[in-house]
């Protein structure tokens, strides 16, 4: 089922904008913004019932799914869209751009090597030197990530993992995170959108500035992040744990002293193992710092060059079946392509003047 | 990825809601504005918008990483019956702020004439599609929401998406046709001096809290 038939390619987006453009929509006044922001939220805390329990029935098996793409997604500032389908086949994505999961022999990590890779990466991170922004300046990534869309509703008999095809993802972050650009194949607009942020920084959602504000102890650092992500999620705390020192290194610019730390950190988190052979998004081999999140069965890598030890991407694999998606099946694959400070959000760097 | 978003605003998280609100909002806005061609009241449509997602947050399910899907089929809904949705809250909406006097106002009459003009042109060729075609086609085309957003926001197949999308794209070249042969563009051109204005086309206090079209 890799050719996708003609009616459900999608059609020319340019060609319709082009029919009828959208008008532009003034900006409206922050202030005014503001003012009916403040309105609806005495109007929502106006009676006791705003803080009424979750309801039992949305933990269904669709939020269980959707965890496993969330485990390695990154989409820390503002609104990003994971296509995420399941069950009707008639909601699954009509883009063409479905692949079935590639499936891997599942090797057991074990913790015997870890200590001495960890180690060296460490070492390594220490020693590249640190992407330094100017005033003004964006933190640029720039990679190839695939993630799992979907299975096949098991009712119908049919389990089969789907992913994205591997595709480009370029985010842009300014130095306090409040603002950036994101454009991403076929999940944001043409030519990408704005992030916007007003929330502040914090482990789950570091900005170039918060980064530079951390311990680089590891224990220190391990404590905190601990302590800030305890209650934060459904996974226990030590695949939060985990989970944020991915979310940490994945698109940002850690500085070398705290991204020894945070591997280090790691490393002292309970079920963490060292994976001898992870492929990133790009083909590339590798070693992997990693820990199976029991919720989901999906194992979470953090892979690094063999050689180099220089942090490669990420993989998701999963390792217990669950919820249809076998054991073996890549639920998540990412490689890093470049990470480098630039001006213009929106503008790869090396196009146009620098 | 944040997903408990999700499960804070079913849980009646009041700086869930601010989040949703602050992320969310300018897009909801902007399409109001689109669809209704009428600025003031689209800052009506906002509001029952977001308090409609208030009474109806546990509904939010966690299929998509983003509230924008279901937001934006709470936005089409009340958009569909203004007059019924504004009824629900109509306490509420007596409450709502009005909007300071804006000192600029006059400086930026004739542009804000231009972009209106702009916008009541693109809303009348909207309306030229059916209903459906044309909720598809302004959410897709205007909104950028994807194919199987627009779905989900819509409560239908993503086959139908794209078959309405393709009706509308087939009615605006007939359209795009007829025009080209009557005038040499489609969109009329802005209105540059003052003195042209005739007034009236444009409210600049807020319209009426009736939801009157």
């Amino acid at each position: 089922m890799t050719s996708v038939p003609e009616r459900q390619q999608p059609l020319d987006d340019t060609e319709l904008r082009h029919l009828l453009p959208a008008a532009e929509t003034p900006a409206v006044q922050p202030d005014r913004q503001r003012q009916i922001e403040e309105f609806l939220m005495s109007e929502i805390t106006r009676t006791p019932e705003a803080a009424g329990p979750a309801r039992p029935e949305a933990r269904n098996r669709r939020r269980l799914l959707i965890a496993l793409p969330a485990t390695l997604a990154a989409f820390a500032l503002a609104a990003t869209v994971a296509v995420t389908t399941f069950g009707n086949p008639d909601t699954a994505p009509v883009r063409g751009d479905r692949v079935p999961a590639s499936v891997v022999q599942v090797t057991a990590g074990d913790t015997a090597g870890l200590a001495g890779a960890v180690e060296r990466i460490s070492l390594a991170a220490q020693s590249t030197p640190d992407l330094v922004l100017r005033p003004g300046q964006y933190v640029y990534v720039e990679s190839t990530v695939s993630y799992l869309m979907g299975s096949l509703n098991a009712d119908t008999g049919a389990e089969k993992a789907w992913v994205d095809k591997p595709h480009q993802r370029q985010i842009w972050r300014s130095a306090d995170g409040r603002t950036g650009w994101l454009t991403e194949e076929g999940k944001t607009a043409q030519g990408g959108e704005a992030l916007k942020s007003d929330a502040d920084a914090r482990l789950r959602y570091p900005s170039y500035d918060y980064l530079h504000t951390l311990p680089t102890d590891p224990q220190v650092l391990l404590q905190k992040i601990y302590t800030e992500t305890a209650g934060g999620g459904n996974n226990g705390p030590d695949q939060e744990a985990f989970d944020t020192v991915l979310a940490m290194v994945r698109e940002q610019a850690v500085p070398g002293k705290l991204a020894a730390a945070l591997y280090q950190a790691a490393a002292r988190i309970p079920g963490v193992v060292l994976v001898d052979n992870a492929t990133d998004a790009a083909g590339r081999a590798g070693i992997a710092i990693a820990r199976t999140n029991t919720t989901t069965g999906s194992r979470d890598e953090m892979i690094f060059d063999r050689t180099s030890y220089t942090f490669l991407g990420e993989r998701g694999v999963q390792v217990t079946e669950a919820f249809g998606v076998k054991p073996g099946t890549v639920t998540a694959n990412t490689a890093v392509l470049k990470r480098v400070a630039t001006d213009a959000p929106g503008r790869p760097p090396g196009t146009g003047k620098a | 990825m944040d997903f408990s978003i999700h499960e804070r605003i079913r849980a009646g998280d009041p700086d869930a809601f601010r989040q949703l609100f602050q992320e969310h909002s300018r897009a909801v806005l902007a399409h109001a504005v689109r669809v209704t061609g009428d600025r003031a009241g689209a800052e009506d449509v906002m509001a029952v918008v977001f308090l409609e997602a208030w009474r109806l947050r546990e509904k939010l399910r966690d299929e998509w990483a983003t509230p924008r899907p279901w937001l934006m089929g709470i936005t089409v809904n009340v958009l569909r019956n203004r007059a019924r949705a504004a009824r629900r809250h109509t306490a509420a909406l007596s409450r709502m702020p009005i909007p300071e006097p804006d000192p600029d106002f006059a400086d930026e009459l004739v542009g804000r004439l231009a972009d209106h003009e702009q916008l009541l042109a693109a809303k009348a060729a909207l309306e030229k599609l059916r209903r459906g075609e044309r909720e598809v086609f302004s959410l897709c085309v205007w909104a950028g929401l994807t194919y199987p957003e627009a779905a989900k926001a819509l409560g239908i197949p993503v086959g139908t998406v794209r078959s309405r999308l393709s009706r509308a794209r087939t009615r605006l070249r007939a359209l795009a046709e007829k025009e080209l042969r009557r005038m040499p563009r489609t969109l009329p051109e802005p209105l540059r001096a003052a003195g042209q204005i005739q007034g009236g086309r444009m409210v600049p206090a807020r319209s009426d809290k009736e939801w009157n079209r």
